[in-house]
């Protein structure tokens, strides 16, 4: 690299990267097949793990079909310096993603926006009060972006407190829903997320039926909205087991 | 009479809590309580009788020391007095023999929690001398012998989105490389040579000194030396270039003067525990025995396109430019390994807490045919000498052992699946 570094000659990929415009037929139509062949109310399949990085305080990892996700937490440590005294705790959110997550080298999305909404749907849940003058730092790393990155990332940074031991009200598990033509699709990849017409993302707190965080985007009609948002509220309590059991298995595991 | 006398001070680094504790104390109207607890040890010798040793305990309590109510600047001063109430302090003194009580802390230690939690402290408060005391034993805290690296996985085509990707972890460090296949016109000065960019990032969840906006220190340090490492340029007297790395850069021309293939190599930290540049070596070389360059072929436009199969029948001139030419040779393969030099002793493959409290570190690199390719010694407080060098190298070589097992498990593993 040395040498050349310097010139850094502009590349190009040469596989086809630019989305066409138009979408393809298939998703006008009624009936039509899912790119990974599941049903349109199917979520992918879940894989997730706590204390993947040892250097952390807590942290875990979680693989939604191709998505594939990292949070490490640090703390509660001494906030910086340059922040004002607090009575609450802080919390400190930061995503990033890997070059190579993206089809296309280095073209990943606007970081900020994703870190502050992971930021609002946790704040709820976290118990503030209980790290006064403190920061919890949440950092996630997207390995691979294969759709629906930012509920995978909420999930699993949930997953990644409630290992670092910090209070929660409740595990915390996020859901999105794709408005495709006249279908609802759950948890859909990137390929159903560029042509989708509109998007409903829930963040909740399953045991408690509470919901911290409600995003709604695109075109929808309300008979559609309370479908999805049904949709969604079901998948997050399944979600929610998925993670209970997940937790008590790497306990377990610990006390042997 | 000859009285031999010697004093230790130990100082002791309190807690906030404690100093906190101290600080309301010292503002009651009684004063702060103070204990005072004194040990000797004396020792009789009358020409060659030598008497054994007693053991004097003095212990004071109940004193109430009071102090000043001025500012700190002042109490500083020495010549200031302090005053203590000793009205109802009781001191008493008794005799023990040294070697009696430490059988009893000894037998204490084993059956409460404390003495753990004393380790613990002793290990934080004092790094050194608890990394020292276990050197003695030639063994190191996680319980390797000094000369042994930690375990070591490799995973190939860990990442779906790369053309060629590795998963690496020694001990508990980890390192995710992936690489990207792009097309680029080569420079005029070397029309038939593609190019290597390496880049190796820490993101913040690597390890707690890493912050977001922030970037770790050692990461350039890192990446510089993995490109030198791979992709290694030395000027031969006669003004041509001649590179001599890891890899054929001839081997990435697509079209002479036209197109040639760009590699990204990303290696991304996942979590930092020491020895980073070996386990990034590691991923790094995995990646490129992974490496799968994908089949293109020229358009009309003159852009390097992905050859698929569909295209065949409508567009028989566009022909695959590199249909034989898929894998990458590599020259040689190469393999690191990082010792600390710590006084007489050598500690391969550290961990990131051996690395912070002994400081000199030594990163050699050898081939597969173990030809020294590199030999970083960047500074430390201690001086490498000859012997310690050679040492180092000869560690190395059984490593280089050992991960050439690894590697070509995992690719015999890859070609099983």
């Amino acid at each position: 690299m040395a040498a050349k570094a310097g010139a850094a000659p502009a590349t190009y990929s040469p596989s086809p990267t630019s989305f066409k415009k138009k979408r393809p037929p298939v998703f006008t139509d009624v009936d039509w097949v899912r790119p990974d062949g599941r049903d349109f109310h199917q979520c992918r399949p879940a894989f997730l793990r706590t204390g993947a990085v040892n250097a952390a305080s807590g942290s875990a990892y979680a693989e939604f079909g191709s998505t594939k996700v990292i949070v490490s937490i640090f703390g509660p440590r001494e906030s910086k310096k340059a922040m004002m005294y607090s009575d609450i705790g802080r919390l400190n959110c930061n995503v990033s993603y890997t070059t190579f997550a993206t089809p296309v080298r280095g073209q990943a999305s606007d970081n900020k926006d994703i870190s502050s909404q992971l930021h609002k749907s946790l704040e709820g849940a976290i118990m503030l009060d209980t790290f006064p003058k403190t920061t919890v730092d949440v950092f996630a790393l997207v390995l691979e972006s294969g759709g629906c990155d930012l509920p995978v990332v909420i999930s699993c940074a949930s997953l990644a407190l409630a290992d670092a031991g910090i209070m929660m009200y409740d595990l915390v598990t996020a859901v999105s829903v794709s408005c495709l033509g006249k279908n609802l699709v759950i948890d859909p990849v990137s390929e159903e997320e560029n042509y989708q017409d509109g998007s409903l993302m829930i963040t909740c707190l399953p045991s408690r039926n509470e919901v911290t965080q409600l995003t709604i985007t695109g075109e929808w009609s309300t008979p559609k909205i309370h479908e999805a948002m049904e949709l969604c509220l079901d998948a997050c309590s399944k979600l929610g087991k998925i993670m209970r059991s997940c937790l008590k298995e790497s306990a377990s595991t610990s006390q042997e | 009479m000859i009285i031999r006398s010697s004093l230790i001070g130990n100082s002791l680094l309190l807690e906030t809590e404690t100093v906190n504790r101290i600080r309301s104390e010292l503002k009651k109207k009684l004063g702060l309580p103070l204990k005072i607890l004194l040990d000797f040890e004396a020792v009789m010798k009358v020409e060659s009788f030598r008497s054994k040793k007693v053991g004097i305990r003095i212990k004071c309590e109940k004193i109430h020391s009071l102090f000043p109510k001025y500012g700190g600047a002042r109490s500083n001063s020495s010549s200031s007095s302090v005053s203590a109430t000793v009205s109802d302090a009781n001191c008493e003194g008794f005799h023990f023999h040294s070697s009696e009580t430490k059988m009893v802390d000894s037998a204490n230690g084993a059956t409460d929690l404390s003495s753990e939690m004393e380790v613990d402290a002793f290990r934080r408060l004092f790094p050194l001398r608890f990394h020292e005391r276990h050197l003695l034993e030639s063994v190191r805290p996680d319980a390797r012998p000094l000369g042994k690296a930690r375990e070591t996985s490799l995973a190939l085509g860990a990442v779906a989105s790369a053309d060629g990707s590795a998963l690496a972890k020694i001990g508990s460090t980890t390192m995710l490389a992936a690489i990207k296949m792009e097309v680029m016109t080569p420079a005029n000065e070397t029309p038939d040579e593609g190019c290597i960019a390496i880049d190796f990032h820490m993101p913040p969840i690597c390890s707690p000194i890493v912050r977001p906006g922030r970037p770790a220190e050692a990461a350039p340090v890192v990446s510089k030396q993995l490109a030198d490492t791979i992709v290694r340029h030395v000027f031969f007297y006669f003004f041509s270039l001649y590179n001599s790395g890891m890899i054929d850069l001839k081997e990435l021309s697509l079209v002479s003067g036209k197109a040639a293939w760009m590699a990204y190599l990303d290696i991304y930290c996942l979590d930092a525990d020491g020895a980073l540049f070996d386990a990034a070596l590691l991923a790094a070389v995995a990646a490129f025995s992974h490496l799968q360059i994908p089949v293109v072929s020229l358009n009309d436009d003159g852009r390097i396109v992905v050859f698929s199969k569909e295209n065949v029948g409508e567009k028989l001139k566009n022909k695959p430019v590199n249909e034989e030419k898929r894998k990458l040779s590599l020259r040689s393969i190469q393999f690191g390994l990082t010792c600390i030099v710590h006084k007489n002793y050598i500690l391969a493959d550290p961990t990131a807490e051996e690395e912070s409290i002994m400081e000199t570190l030594i990163t050699i690199v050898l081939d597969s045919s173990y030809q020294l390719v590199s030999l970083y010694k960047p500074g430390g407080p201690a001086l490498a000498y000859e012997s310690i060098i050679q040492d180092c190298i000869a560690l190395s070589r059984q490593r280089v052992r050992e991960l050439q097992t690894i590697l070509n498990e995992a690719i015999c593993d890859m070609e099983v699946d």
